[in-house]
């Protein structure tokens, strides 16, 4: 048994497995992304087998920012309504830099309005784990196997093989796929021999949740070279139950095990938030950070989600958010080859789509860091020259990079899209995510649901899928530039396929074919 | 529109001496930052990511071509 980490809720080990047994789909992994995974699958219809290593949901908190897409992702897998009522809602961002009570910038995380959903809610890893256990608690072709480890694996061209141990005893496993949602030490992955490429940043940081009736508002604060923290950045977030989360760095050559003892971290909380305060422990841990991916996500029939493919460092939110992608991306097209729809060669626009995905937030987050944590004397220059002008002048704030927090990724190459055949559009392109507006008392996001759409401006055509008719929704017209007549194909991880000024059932038809593998 | 490397100020002279007097007594360490802050400002005044971007390559100082045929040596 793993001993040591706290408890969120208890569960208990699930019974030894039939030896031998035969699966359709394993999921290894039981954190967010994992039991999103198993929720969409379960919401197809298909059996799926969740392998979660504790016998309980452990206390200690790790994600906490969970971004607008992922809101709009869950609430297609029908949780997200409970995710927005447990959690802390925020759109926005400070930074402060030294001393100054003003902040040198501000930032909007949600400058298109008019959508369901907020920008980012905060909600400790637990209590998501909980909304999504709860929710897969409904589907009987869902089976969680608590306390039970995966320990040895045979990946074939046709199937996967894998060894379990539990409390209870030791058993075999078959599955004709095996999704990988088992973290950043991903005993799958190191179990195939497989590793990440990328940078390694030598940083520490500090995470303490502490809780506080605090006045501070629902906004992500973080601060340059604050007089509690001099020479680093920290970070202040609100989360649910008066708890927040305060993010010190360190720097490199420290003593990470002296740094999260209480005698060490209380003053720097102290100096941050006032003498005064009364505050208590929630959770305190040092992490360092990497910005790694794997060369490929799909390796046969294993199939890689998440922190077991690709690490960010966690300014700007695109770890969990990013893992949550990959399960929208995946849910829909793993469906297709298991019915038979699509060729198994479908998954390699998984592997293509999540690949581009990594790369964005990889990209993203190591430029923030870069920000942060200065390797040259020409970085830290011009990281202090815009500091030291984002007060006064304007043109200088947009440089200042506390973390770009994580947006849906736009796949502009993606061989799922159909390219327009007219040059005039605006609005959303194919391979760009579906935005948001109200529709009819609802939300259009919403009204989309799961399998293909076509958003259509009074065309009058037989569409070979349901058409949602936007006639009279002027600012759905205005976001999707849809002219009279004109038409927009969604896939079902509500992405854009394909739009036309002229539709006709033949191209639609056609855009459907190539957006379910036809061209792989 | 393509990066500017012909003649294309007034009084070169003003300007270069303005240039360094404003650094005059600066450590390097300021004179670094003074310099970044500079070059900031002229880059929101460029307002091009193309032209930045030429300028930035042709900043570089060319990194000298061996002659032909000239190997290793010792």
């Amino acid at each position: 048994m793993t001993t040591g980490i706290p408890v969120h809720r208890s569960i208990g080990a699930s019974p030894v497995g039939t030896d031998g047994a035969h699966l359709e789909t394993l999921i290894v992994g039981a954190g967010p992304v994992g039991l999103s995974m198993a929720l969409d699958l379960a919401r197809r219809g298909r059996k799926v087998t969740v392998l979660s290593r504790l016998d309980f949901i452990a206390a200690g908190s790790k994600g906490i920012c969970y971004s607008k897409r992922s809101l709009d992702i869950w609430d297609r897998l029908g949780v997200g309504q409970a995710m927005v009522d447990r959690g802390v809602v925020w759109n926005l961002g400070k930074v402060f830099w030294g001393e100054s009570s003003t902040p040198i910038y501000e930032f909007d995380l949600l400058p298109v309005k008019d959508q369901r959903r907020p920008a980012f809610i905060n909600l400790q890893q637990y209590h998501v784990e909980a909304i999504l256990v709860d929710a897969l608690g409904r589907y009987p072709n869902v089976d969680i196997r608590w306390g039970h480890e995966l320990t040895a694996l045979d990946a074939r061209a046709d199937g996967v093989s894998v060894t379990v141990e539990a409390p209870g005893g030791r058993y075999t496993l078959s599955t004709d796929w095996l999704i990988a949602c088992d973290g950043n030490k991903s005993t799958v992955r190191g179990l195939m021999g497989l590793d990440f490429e990328g940078r390694v940043f030598e940083d520490n940081f500090l995470i303490a949740d502490i809780k506080m009736k605090g006045e501070h508002p629902a906004e992500r604060w973080f601060w340059f070279d604050p007089p509690f923290n001099p020479g680093q950045s920290a970070l202040m977030h609100k989360q649910p139950d008066d708890v927040w989360r305060l993010d010190f760095q360190l720097g490199w050559n420290i003593d990470r095990e002296a740094a999260m003892r209480p005698e060490n971290v209380e003053p720097l909380v102290r100096a941050m938030l006032g003498d005064e305060i009364e505050f208590e422990r929630e959770w305190y841990s040092v992490y360092t950070f990497q910005c790694r991916r794997m060369q490929r996500f799909v390796h046969g029939h294993v199939l890689f989600a998440g922190d077991s493919a690709h690490l960010v460092s966690p300014f700007g939110a695109r770890g969990a958010n990013g893992g949550l992608a990959d399960i929208d991306n995946l849910g829909w097209k793993l469906e297709r080859v298991l019915e038979g729809k699509a060729p198994e060669g479908f998954l390699e626009s998984y592997n293509y789509e999540a690949t581009t995905t990594a790369d964005e937030n990889i990209l993203n987050s190591t430029r923030s860091t870069d920000f942060l944590t200065p390797k040259s004397t020409a970085s830290a220059a011009y990281r202090d020259a815009v500091l030291s002008l984002a007060g006064e002048h304007a043109f200088a704030r947009p440089f200042v990079n506390s973390g770009r927090l994580s947006t849906a990724v736009s796949y502009p190459a993606s061989p799922l899209s159909t390219a327009d055949e007219d040059a005039d559009w605006d609005g959303v392109a194919p391979g760009s995510p579906a935005l948001d507006a109200p529709f009819g008392g609802d939300w259009l996001l919403g009204t989309l649901g799961g399998g293909f759409r076509l958003i259509a401006n009074g065309w009058q055509g037989e569409a070979p899928v349901p058409v949602i008719d936007v006639a009279s929704e002027a600012l759905i017209v205005d976001r999707y530039d849809l002219s009279p007549g004109s038409a927009c194909l969604i896939r079902p991880d509500q992405y854009v396929a394909a739009r036309w000024r002229h539709p006709s059932p033949a191209k639609i038809s056609a855009a459907i074919a190539r957006a379910e593998g036809a061209a792989a | 529109m393509s990066l500017e490397t012909k003649p294309n100020v007034a009084r070169p002279d003003d300007l270069y001496e303005a240039m360094i007097a404003a650094q005059a007594g600066m450590s390097e360490a300021e004179s670094l930052r003074f310099s970044a802050r500079l070059i900031l400002l002229l880059i929101n005044q460029i307002g091009n990511d193309a032209l930045v971007k030429d300028a930035i390559e042709a900043a570089r100082e060319p990194v000298p071509t061996p002659a032909a045929g000239s190997g290793p040596q010792g």
